[in-house]
This record gives structure tokens, sequence and C-alpha cells, in this order.
């Protein structure tokens, strides 16, 4: 992988002085030394000496001048007064240059000492001329070499570089990966890297003058010598093709390696869940495995896979997310402030990067555990230049989960079981185009026959069925024209459904979502690249519903017993967005990124224009490294089509706002620990409120830190905590409550080491504080449909549960062989099986309380092949 | 798209295959309960005579008062979004805390009222576009007398506004009353009958309900170890109405819910409430319940309440006497 940056460097002084000038020597007095000195015309040239440069601090190429990318060459003449000693006591610039090279010169002129002028062989005062040239500094690189897939770095690699003059230099990498290069010719240079046991890799780069390029390069694992191909070498091969990242637009952008995912215990190596391992993000209510960031509703954080969004994250009882971490490259976790290329939405964003084939001949990989069975198949078709990839995953709930429902004497009709499925299809048309055809989805079913329903809501019986499906269409085509123009667009296609039905209450709705991205990135000049894109939705729906409506808030939901409203609608969503974000590098370690968002709603037919603003300040340059980071922006969110359906939600709606602040500092303790702190303040208001428009209001804030060792041939693990508190107001004058999801403290501890001889343990130790519940006690008895209600705590979610805390365990085997690998894996979750406190339950009447309980100690046992 | 009702569902399912926690069941009768209201018609046409009847059972061990049904006079009519609830401030307002309100009540197991002839166009409280009118009545079963209570600033809207005190005006516990509403729906051309509940079958034959069932006491020390006998709800299939106003996502017209829930005085049922006719499936396979025979000797009573989801109600007591 390559990141390319640009960041100025400071120039090492490039010393242009000469002594050019006359020598005009003052008059050798007995009074002062200092007298004025004479014209030249009265000296006698025989009998003087002009002043000898003894010491030269040297001259730097001015910051100002960098700071507006001026690069050429300068000259600074001066007239240096001397006294008897040769030390300068005044520097005058004869030929102003400005930008900093005047100030420059002069400083730097006042610290030249000078064996003095002799006059008859004494030391004499004198006054000379001295020019400065400067010369703009030359190009930097820097950069790192890692391992693929680890993601731990190379020592001993060899970094090569031919410059433009067609100079040859080379550096070697130190323990961290590091490396450096200075005094560079401006123009293309040719980077190739070479190391041990690793396949080589070259790239090309354009230097500049005065700015620092880095570059982070990952090397592939060399495949041993091998005449049948498609052997394993010893450790994994991730083919992970090399690409461009630039910095983050945003202040703070978390990203998982896949590896890293695939080892965190607990997570049953599921990509999205462990996400939940991120500071910021709470724990979510059991099998819902929401998302819940920043004290943020689940529905506020938006899920995209390549710039696409996905209507569902989790599987059936969140066992498992809609995306497999085998198709994975990686996943960008925005937790807040994210880039105005994203919009209506209010929490954060997950953009699931979805991997390129593997090229190298034809792989596949088979696992098998408890949850699911997944199979992958990838590789090149033939010699077409095209590669292919096709994989699928179904659950095997039906298998266990039958049997114990059919003993509790609930019915199935369709047992519980879930697929998913990817196919891809992409080439690289030249070196710089590619195209990229996407096929996915996700179907879960589940149909029982509860002929048991509970006395608290007897309509919870009978037919039972749920059915969640979708499906995307996406091409991407990727274009870059030139070294400062490049085009990504992306269109998809696809149908969203839902039908979820009780006997007497139902949802039903089915999507045509047709949606398309684009974004073009025009660098403007040195230090200024401008992203232009848009985005725009054309959604057909059809909605079903008969339930009761939510009531107000601070009014009781009367469950079965209210009356339900039906509706159906069908219509066409358009939402098209626009947005335009700058990146500007004004000096050297600086970044601001200023960007604007405009999205419409065609339903609540309302343009909601957001401005954003994220920077990032550099304080020390190269290992280790500071940086300070803040941004500010506005964010909208429409309502949903429930909300605003003229029978069951309301009119006149407008988007949920928020704005979003965080500050924050990174930190490199160690090449390989760094430190991450983040305080961030969210302020919402015209939340949708049922029954009350746009009424709500609230803020969430807090401060989360992530101490993580980045990942190497052994280790990986981080500690994350987080503090934070988040309220809402839901009508005014109502009394400010905490929100449903608020968790004050969050505290995640992850370790996974490689033991050797292929083994590797790992742990993870959460501790979090309780959910938040409605104390419910006795109220009234509808004795019409025989269900007892509740008087609830006002307000709700007023009562905090205790403390949540659980540590899981995850043991891998791996066996390798020349031509395949097989690994097998025990993962614990709840190891000593406290079973967290997750709602309160009541007996019939309400008059006594317990705690439900989450489940206790839960293995699963997994087997992997790949060859 | 994004749902909760599916992790709610699973939740619901595990939570039951798994086993709850060990509450005593609802359907036990132990203390003052309320175990249904039947109105003569359901679904009623404006201007309707609607009787109700009450079925109130005193499962207390002691009984130092006697348990009274007390019937709030005035019937709620159109409250707030149809909410019960906002029926409170109204129905209290006539009253002082503090005061013996049992002299201005009605009494007895049954309670009369006409539904008014504006009923369905004063209606505010609509949803969607069905056109209904709903009348509220409220009664409170009451081992003692009834009092209207201050309600403690900070309360929700549904805080009860009255309490049952005993004799020595103490406040008494929910095991000594049951406050209660009943829902009667006007409509213009919807009716709703009662369903009919034939009889109950105890091992699949039909139970005089006059003599009852007689069965050996258990002698297990744990109920749930005791033998079971099949316990079942007789409802003719006419008994499912077609429900016009319930059609599912595909646009079908569906048919009532109906099911039954049990109450005993002795012995246990294993599930509290057995579903018997499903909107989409009609007539279950599958409709009876366990019935965990007493450990002690004696003469216990069994009910089987049989509702529809539109308000209709039917209910059968049989005896128990267990040897």
């Amino acid at each position: 992988m390559l990141i390319r940056t640009a960041r100025r460097h400071p120039t090492s002084a490039v010393l242009g002085a000469a002594l050019i000038g006359a020598v005009s020597l003052s008059p050798r007095t007995a009074s002062a030394d200092d007298a004025p000195a004479p014209s030249p015309s009265a000296t006698d040239p025989a009998r003087i000496q002009p002043p000898v440069l003894k010491f030269d601090p040297g001259v730097t190429y001015p910051e100002q001048a960098l700071s507006t990318h001026l690069f050429e060459t300068r000259v600074v003449t001066l007239i240096l007064e001397l006294d008897r000693t040769g030390a300068v006591t005044n520097a005058e610039v004869e030929t102003p240059q400005g930008n900093g090279f005047d100030e420059a010169a002069a400083s730097a002129a006042r610290k030249l000492v000078f064996e003095p002028a002799q006059r008859d062989g004494h030391a004499t005062a004198a006054r000379i001329k001295f020019s400065y040239t400067f010369q703009p500094p030359s190009p930097r690189l820097v950069g790192r070499v890692m391992r693929q897939g680890s993601d731990s770095p190379i020592s001993g690699a060899t970094v090569s570089v031919r410059d433009a003059a067609g100079i040859e230099h080379s550096a070697l990498t130190d323990t961290a990966g590091a490396w450096s290069m200075g005094g560079l010719a401006p123009g293309p240079a040719h980077v190739s890297i070479s190391a041990d046991r690793h396949m080589p890799l070259a790239s090309d780069e354009t230097l500049n003058p005065g700015e620092e390029t880095q570059l982070l390069l990952r090397l592939a694992p060399e495949l041993p010598p091998n005449p049948t191909a498609a052997v394993r070498p010893s450790e994994p091969i991730e083919e992970v093709t090399v690409h461009g990242e630039k910095p983050p637009r945003e202040v703070i952008k978390r990203t998982m390696s896949k590896e890293e995912i695939g080892q965190i215990p607990g997570t049953n190596g599921d990509a999205l869940t462990s996400l939940q391992n991120m500071p910021g993000v709470a724990r979510p209510p059991p099998f819902r495995g929401a998302l819940i960031v920043r004290g943020s509703a689940p529905e506020d954080t938006h899920v995209f896979v390549d710039g696409t969004n996905i209507p569902l994250v989790y599987h059936f009882g969140a066992f498992s997310s809609v995306v497999p971490t085998e198709v994975l490259e990686k996943i960008d976790f925005y937790p807040g402030n994210f880039s105005a290329q994203y919009g209506r939405g209010m929490g954060g964003v997950v953009d699931v990067g979805i991997r390129s084939p593997k090229r190298d001949g034809l792989h596949a990989m088979g696992q098998a555990d408890l949850i699911d069975t997944r199979l992958l198949v990838e590789g090149p078709i033939g010699k077409t230049g095209w590669n292919f990839l096709l994989a699928g995953r179904r659950s095997w709930f039906d298998v266990w989960l039958t049997p114990l429902l059919k003993g509790s004497g609930i019915g199935i009709t369709t047992a519980p079981r879930y697929y998913d499925y990817q196919a891809m299809l992409q080439k690289d048309l030249s070196a710089r185009q590619s195209f990229r055809l996407l096929f996915f989805g996700s179907n879960d079913d589940l149909a029982i026959l509860n002929q048991s329903p509970s006395a608290s809501d007897p309509s919870f019986g009978g037919a039972l069925s749920a059915h969640t499906a979708f499906w995307r269409l996406q091409a991407r085509y990727e274009n870059k024209f030139t070294d400062t123009t490049a085009l990504r667009a992306t269109v998809a296609y696809g149908v969203d459904a839902l039908k979820v039905g009780l006997p007497v209450r139902f949802q039903s709705t089915t999507e045509h979502p047709l949606s398309n991205r684009l974004e073009l990135s025009q660098k403007l000049g040195t230090g200024i690249t401008a992203n232009f894109g848009a985005d725009f939705t054309m959604e057909s729906y059809d909605l079903r519903v008969r339930r009761a409506p939510p009531r107000r808030p601070g009014q009781p939901d009367l469950g079965t017993t209210d009356t339900p409203v039906e509706s159906s609608s069908s219509g066409t969503l358009v939402l098209p967005g626009v947005y335009t974000e700058w990146e500007i590098v004004p000096r050297s370690g600086t970044r601001i990124v200023p960007g604007l968002r405009g999205d419409y709603d065609s339903v609540i037919k309302r343009w909601d224009f957001a401005p954003r603003l994220n920077v990032r300040q550099d304080l020390t340059r190269g290992f280790p490294r500071t940086t300070l980071k803040g941004g500010v922006g506005l964010y909208y969110q429409p309502p949903t089509p429930l909300q605003t359906d003229a029978r069951y939600g309301q009119t006149r709606l407008r988007s949920n706002r928020s704005v979003h602040y965080d500050v924050g500092v990174d930190q490199d303790l160690t090449p390989q620990v760094d430190l991450s702190v983040d305080a961030f303040y969210k302020q919402f208001d015209k939340l949708v409120v049922p029954g009350g428009g746009n009424s709500g209001t609230g803020h969430a804030y807090g401060v989360e830190c992530m101490l993580r060792y980045k990942s190497d041939e052994r280790f990986f693990g981080w500690i994350s905590y987080t503090l934070s508190r988040s309220v809402r107001q839901d009508l005014p004058g109502d009394p400010l409550r905490l929100f449903q999801y608020d968790q004050t403290h969050l505290l995640t501890m992850i370790a996974s080491y490689k033991l050797g001889r292929n083994w590797q343990l790992g742990g993870r130790f959460r501790l979090a504080s309780g959910p938040l519940a409605t104390p419910s006690s006795y109220g009234a008895f509808d004795a019409t449909s025989g269900t007892q209600l509740t008087v609830d705590g006002y307000p709700a979610f007023g009562q905090r549960l205790p403390l949540f805390h659980q540590l899981d365990v995850r043991v891998d085997k791996t066996w390798k062989f020349p031509a395949w690998s097989l690994t097998w894996y025990l993962d614990v979750q709840n190891a000593y099986s406290n079973r967290a406190k997750e709602d309160l339950s009541y007996n019939y009447n309400y008059t006594s309380s317990t705690y439900t309980q989450g489940l206790p100690i839960l293995p699963s046992l997994g087997l992997r092949a790949e060859f | 798209m994004r749902n909760v009702l599916v992790p709610a569902m699973l939740a619901a399912l595990l939570t039951t295959a798994c086993g709850g926690v060990d509450f005593e069941p609802g359907s036990h009768v132990t203390s003052v309960r309320v175990l249904g209201t039947r109105a003569n018609q359901p679904y009623a046409q404006p201007g309707t005579e609607i009787d109700l009847e009450a079925l109130a059972i005193d499962g207390r061990r002691d009984q130092p008062e006697p348990m009274t049904l007390y019937w709030f006079p005035t019937p709620c009519i159109d409250p707030e979004n149809d909410g019960h609830f906002g029926c409170y401030p109204a129905l209290a307002q006539p009253f002082t805390p503090g005061v013996d309100l049992s002299p201005q009540l009605t009494t007895g197991d049954r309670f009369a009222f006409q539904l008014p002839p504006d009923i369905i166009a004063n209606h505010h409280g609509q949803r969607g576009d069905l056109e209904y009118g709903l009348a509220v009545v409220f009664m409170m079963a009451c081992a003692g007398h009834v009092e209207s209570l201050a309600i403690p600033a900070g309360s929700g809207p549904d805080a009860i506004p009255f309490g049952c005190f005993d004799a020595q005006r103490r406040r008494l516990s929910p095991d000594s009353y049951v406050f209660t509403y009943s829902s009667v729906f006007a409509f213009a051309d919807r009716p709703n009958q009662n369903p009919v509940l034939d009889g109950v079958t105890w091992r699949g034959a039909p139970v005089d309900p006059v003599l009852g069932i007689t069965l050996p006491h258990c002698t297990h020390a744990v109920i749930d170890d005791c033998p079971t006998t099949a316990l079942d709800s007789l409802v003719p299939a006419s008994s499912q109405e077609v429900n016009p106003g319930n059609r599912d996502a595909d646009g079908n017209v569906l048919k009532e819910q109906i099911w039954a829930d049990y109450y005993v005085t002795g012995g246990k049922v294993k599930n509290d409430v057995s579903a018997l006719y499903d909107p989409r499936v009609g007539k279950l396979s599958s409709t009876a319940n366990d019935f965990y025979a007493p450990q002690t000797a004696g003469d216990y009573l069994l009910w089987s309440v049989v509702r529809d989801d539109r308000g209709g109600t039917a209910w059968l007591e049989i005896p128990i006497h267990a040897q």
C-alpha cells in the first residue's frame, strides 16, 4: 500500500553568500574604531587587507516563501558593518526581495564571524557587501515499509530512488520500517523497494520543491519457488494492490486491518461486530448489534459498501454482519465530523471497502463454525485481464435453534436462516483506469407458529414471520487522468425488502434504490486539492404498515391494546446531494479541509446545506509524531418514510440536525504504539419526535482514548476508553433525560499474541456501564384484552442496570501444507460466564421484578481451509 | 428499513425457549383479580345501550374485607389519542383526595350505559381514515373502599389517581385491588360478536361445567414434576369473524385472532395463554394446554376466558375436585 502525502519540508539552508563587494575600511583613529568609514577612494589599497569569512552558520529558505509556494532562486545583497574583531554590527539589505528572504538574510548575516580587515597590519572596522543566494529546498521523501496483512514493519528493506536528474539514491529502513531521503531533484522519481523474502514493489512519484512526500508501502511476502504456483508460503499472502491513501479529510478516522478483524476475540471474526471495540461505540442491546456511536441512535449511523449505502448491517440476531470478513479490504469508521462526501446522517459513518480479487492464480477458502458456513473462490479469468471473486455464506441456525424452539412448544414453519453473497468482476483497463462490477446481497428468513403467546402480549402469537433482504449491483470506474486529476464514479441499483408480520401488526416495505456517486479530485497547485462530488439517489418505494403509531413522549406504550393504524403508500424519493471539499496544505504539517454539502429531499421538499471544517496540525515532524486535530460541522438527517407517512407519521417535518465538534491529539509513543485522545460534543436539534414535530433537542459529549499497539509479526492490541453522556429533551418543558443508549463508561482491552508453531491466543475484556431501563410498576388492567398495563417511570430510561463486564478468549491453530492451510479456532464468549443484566423483567402484574440476563458462556468452534 | 421487531422476536423466542424467570404465573389466582369484562356488543353502533359484565375473583387466603366492584358512573368518551389515561384528569376532577368515594360509585358485577349518538362524529383521536368512536369505562375491584389520590409531581400521565383503602384508611397493596378499564368501540357498519365458548375438554372429552373435573391430587413436591392432563377450550370456527380492518402485507383481508386465557386457584396450567385461531392460518392444529394437578386435595376453580382481538370475550368456570 502506498500512502502519499505532500508536506512542505523544512528546507536546509543553501548558502549562496559570497564576498563580492569592495571593502570599505574605516579610518584608523585613536579615538574610535567605529568611526564612519571613509569613502573607498580615500583608501590606500596597497595597505588594506579585506575581512575574511571565518564562521557561517548558514541560512534557511524562509518559511514565508514556502507557505506562499515560492520556489525560486533569490539573491539578497546586504551591506555589512564589521567591527575590529570581525563581528557584524549591522546588516542592511541593499536589494530587498520580500517573502521573508530579507529578514532571513539579515538574521543569518548577524551571526557571521570574519577575520577582521587589516589596515597597515592592524585590525580595523569595515563595511562590505555580502550576498546570500537562496535556492529552493529540494524535495524530500520519507516513508515506511510494512508487511502486507499483518501491517508489521520491515527493517533492512532497500529503498532506491531515481530522481529527475537521473541520480540514484538509496536508503535502508530502520526497525520501525521507516526511511527518509533528501537532496532529490524535483520532478518525476521512480521509487523501488526490495526486501528479503518479499515481493519487490515500485512506485512513480512526482516530487515538488520544498515538499515532503510520505509513502507507505506494503510488501507481499515472496512466493516460494514452486512450479505449481498458488503455493502458500510460511505466512498468509494477502493480495492487496498498491493504492494511495491520503491523510483523512476527517478529524478522526479509525481503520482496522483485516487480520485484526479476523482475530478479535468474542466477535467470531466478524467484520462489523469488531467495530464495537472502537472508542465511542457503545455496547448494543442483546441481539441487536446496533452501532451506537457517540450518543447517537443506531439509525443515525450509516453503513456504506464502497460508497453505496446498504440498509442492513447485521443478519438475524446480530450474530454476524452482512458483509463477510473474507471479502473485506478494510473498514473505515468515522465516529463524527465526517467528510462532506457523506450526507443524510447525524451519527457516524462506516465505509466498508471490498477488496479486489487475487490475480496470482486460483484461490479458495472454506470455513465452518456453529454460526455459519462460508465459501470463497477467486482468481484471474484466463489471460483476459479480468479477475473474479465469488463468495457466499449460509447460517446454521436452523440446525441448532429449531430443536430448541420446538422443545419449548413453538412451531417452526420456516427455520431461521440467513445467507449472503458477493460476486465481483474486476479489470485494470490501463495503468490509470480500472473497472469493477460487484453484486452483493443478503437474505434473512424466519417464520414460526407460536401457540403459547405471552399473557402480556397475546398478539405475539400465531403465525409470525420476518423476511429482510437486499441486493445491490454496483459498477465502479476509476480513472487517474493525470497526477493531479482523478475521477471515481460509482453506480448502484438494488432492492431492499422488509416484511415483518405479526398476525395483527405488520410492516412491509419494498424499495428500489438507484444511486450514483461521482467524485472529481483536482490538484490546483502545490498544497491545494479540490474535490467536487455529487451523489444522487432515486428510490421508488411501497410501504404497508399496520401498527399503533408511536405515542408522544411521556405517554405510555399501550402495546397490544392500542388502536392500530393501517397505511399503504407508494412513491418515489428523489435525493440529490452535491458537495465540495478542499484539502489545503498551507504550510508544513498543516492540513485544512473546509467543505460544504447540500442535500435535497423530495418528501420534505427542502435543501439542507451543511458546512464543515476539519483541521490537522503536526506539532512535530518525523517520529514521534504529534498531531493536533479539530473539526466542526453541520449534519442533517431527513425523516424516514414512516415518520412522514400521512397516516402513520406526521406532515411538515424537517430534517433532524446536529452540530459536531471535535478536538483531539494523536501521539506516537513508540514506533509500534500510539495514543489517540479525542473530546467531542454533539448538539442536536430539530429532532423528529412522535406527535411533536421537530421539537426534540439534546446533546452528547465525551472523551475517547485509544492506546494502540500496531500489529506486528507477533502481537496486536489496544485499550480504548470512552467517558460520555447523551441526553435528550423531547418537547419544550419536558425534563432533560438520559438518552436510551447512553453509556457513561466503556472500556475495551484487546490483546492477541502469536505463540509460535502457528498458535495464536487472544483475549478481550470489556467493562461498560449497564444499560438503561424504564422501571415499571402496577398499573391499570385492560379488562377487554386481558392485559395488565404498567405505570412507567417518568421520564423514560431512568434506571441504570448493573455494570457489564465480560472476558472473551480466542485460540487459533494453523497447520500449513505446501499447497494449503488449515486453521482451527475456538472463540469463547463470556469465558467466566458472567450473565449480563440486560433489562428488567416482571411478574404478571409488575409488582416484583428481576433482571433479564444475557447469554452465559458461549463457545464457538470453527474450521477454516484456504488454498 | 431497519427494524427492531426481528431482534425483539428473537429475544422473546430465546427467552421463551430458554425458560424465563420463575415468577408465580399470572394464571394462578391468589389475590383480588379481574379476569375480564364482557360487553353485550363489543363493537356497537352509536346510541346503543351497552351492558358490561365483569368476571372478578377474590383469591386471597385471608379476606378481612370483602371484594367489591366499584364502577365509575360516567364513561369516558373520546379520550385523547385513544389512551385510557387521557381520561384520568377528568375522572378524578370531581373527587377530593382522602374522601371515601364509594357512595358515589356504582357497585356490582354489571354496568350499563348508552353510547352517545354522536360518538363517531365527535371522535378526535382518529387514526388513519377509519371512522369510529371509543368509550372507556373504569372500574375498581377493591377489598375496601376507594379514595382519590393526589398524584405526586413528576409522575407520568398513566399514574392511577385512585387507591383502595381499608376501614382504617390504610392504602391496600395490589393484592387487594385491581383498577381496570374496558373499551367499547363504536362503528357505524362493523359489527362484532363475542366468541362462543362451547366448553372445555379434558383429555379430549367435554367437561360438564357443573360437575367439573375430578382428579387425584399430585404427591410430588415440585408441581412441575406432577403428571399433566390435556386441557382445551372448544370455540367453533364460526366465532372467528372476518376482520375488515386487518389486511396483511399482501392486501388480503384477514380474520380475527382468538386466544384463551386460563386461570386457576389450584394446580397449574403450563401456558397462561393458548392461541386458538390465527388471522392467517385459521384454527390452529394444537391448541391444548397442560394442566398440572394440585398438590393438595380440595376444591378449586378453573376459568377459560376466550377473547378475540376486537373486544369480544366469553368465559367459562369449571370446578376442579382434587382427591
